[in-house]
């Protein structure tokens, strides 16, 4: 079993990022309002931006160690990394797309079983020869998912990617996300503030707040049922809020 | 009317362009990079040629890479011929006019491209160089196109820097700006006539063309 161990603090201005956790195989939530740092963390695990100090390992393998000095670029990390803009690259087609990041020296021919095996993994084969901007973005979702299982990624990194989905496409890409990281034991972050997608998706829920873990444990323990999660703002309605945004706390915004 | 300067000054443009063409979308690379130190200065290096007098260039020119400058005695006793009073001053001097256009488009499209696809790019193990040569450059390549043509148009109708630095040898270094110049001295003005209307078709042509690029690019 590979766990992904995370300590790392960086300063931008005058907010800090100081954080320290664990990342099991399965679905670990990154939860908080805006402005927690959430992004910053995943970054860091990615190696987008350099921790001021801490140490970032998978495993055995070192990624980050600012007393050693050890930075290990992010092209040599092998991370899935699905941005919430998604970035896929607008000049390639979705099979272009889903190969850019397939070792050298492959065949032609391999390239493109694997290209189609990922494609289709995700049910959108239909659109393997168009451009990201003909895609719906159910479909754009799917593409940019094959593309960061292509690579075979040590981890998941997962940027509030559904957000933009309505209620049931969202549902059946859930679905087929849980299939595809049970099936490779694959340790997955996924920054969400939707308390539902977390109750919907996570193992593990790591709470942040103002750049710290304030909380930390099961999805049951940390968001449990009920229209208000004991660590977020108060809701006046008791509405379903899933497709609400938590609101940020106005004290570090 | 005589098609030799013609066929020079276009010959001479397209070194310069091809020259441009790679250095300039280096240096703008350079430039759209925030890690590099002083680029500011770089910048205003590079512009100056745009402000400053053709014959303050073109003085510059000849201290540097004249017979008895390091570079020009370098290049003289490597290839047996100078650089000024050649075609290959001709070339340096449409270059210096080419070059701040290629780069201030090729920096602008460069700097358009999102940021986070060449993250994208990173993660997906794409070194910095695969990632800028397969996802930012294409990327911008329309405005980079753009600005090759801007340049190919201004290199094609050097006058002042080229006069200083090349001369205005017939068939050696007059290119067809020179030879429209001597040509009205010499009140051989039919002649001139064919040189102004086929440099003024592709400076036209050039022009409607970037439009087109540029417009496309936008959308």
């Amino acid at each position: 079993m590979t766990t992904l161990h995370v300590t790392a603090r960086r300063r931008t201005g005058d907010f800090e990022v100081d954080v320290r956790f664990e990342a099991k195989p399965g679905i670990t939530i990154l939860f908080g309002p805006s402005g927690a740092g959430k992004s910053t963390t995943l970054s860091m695990i990615a190696g987008l931006v350099r921790p001021d100090a801490g140490d970032i390992r998978l495993g055995a393998t070192a990624w980050f160690d600012s007393k050693t000095h050890l930075d290990v670029p992010i092209q040599a990390r092998k991370v899935g990394f699905v941005f919430q803009s998604l970035a896929l690259f607008p000049h390639l087609t979705a099979a272009d797309n889903v190969a850019y990041g397939l070792p050298r020296g492959l065949s032609r021919l391999q390239i493109d079983e694997r290209v189609t095996v990922m494609l289709e993994r995700l049910k959108v084969a239909h659109v393997a020869k168009r451009k990201p901007a003909t895609f719906s973005g159910g479909e754009a979702q799917r593409v940019a998912l094959a593309r960061a299982f292509a690579i075979e990624p040590a981890i998941l990194l997962l940027d509030e990617p559904f957000s933009a989905l309505d209620r049931p496409l969202r549902r059946e890409l859930h679905a087929d996300v849980r299939k595809m990281v049970d099936s490779l034991a694959l340790p997955t972050i996924l920054i969400t503030h939707h308390p539902n997608e977390a109750r919907a998706l996570g193992d593990h829920v790591v709470m942040l707040r103002g750049g710290r873990v304030v909380g930390e444990g099961s999805v049951s323990e940390m968001l449990p049922d009920g229209p208000t999660p004991p660590d977020a703002p108060p809701s006046d309605s008791r509405l379903d809020f899933a497709d609400t945004p938590m609101a940020a706390p106005g004290s570090f915004s | 009317m005589s098609y030799e300067p013609l066929f020079l000054s276009f010959k001479v443009a397209l070194i310069a362009t091809a020259i441009s063409a790679v250095l300039g979308t280096a240096l703008a690379a350079l430039l759209a990079s925030k890690r590099v130190p002083g680029r500011d200065l770089l910048d205003v290096l590079i512009t100056a040629p745009m402000v400053l007098p053709p014959t303050v260039l073109g003085y510059y020119v000849l201290v540097s890479l004249g017979r008895r400058s390091a570079i020009g005695g370098a290049f003289e006793s490597f290839t047996g011929s100078t650089i000024v009073f050649t075609q290959t001053g001709a070339v340096v001097a449409a270059t210096i006019g080419a070059l701040p256009l290629v780069v201030k488009s090729a920096r602008a499209a460069l700097e358009s491209v999102d940021p986070v696809l060449v993250l994208a790019a990173r993660t997906l193990g794409a070194s910095p160089l695969r990632a800028f040569l397969t996802v930012e450059l294409p990327l911008a390549l329309g405005g980079i196109v753009a600005g090759l043509m801007l340049g190919f148009a201004r290199s094609l109708g050097d006058f002042g820097v080229t006069l200083m630095v090349a001369g205005d040898i017939p068939g050696e270094t007059q290119t067809a700006s020179l030879a429209i110049y001597d040509a009205i001295q010499a009140n051989r003005e039919g002649e001139a006539l064919g040189m102004v209307s086929v440099l003024t078709g592709v400076a036209v042509a050039l022009l409607y063309g970037i439009n087109k690029l540029t417009r496309r690019g936008a959308r």
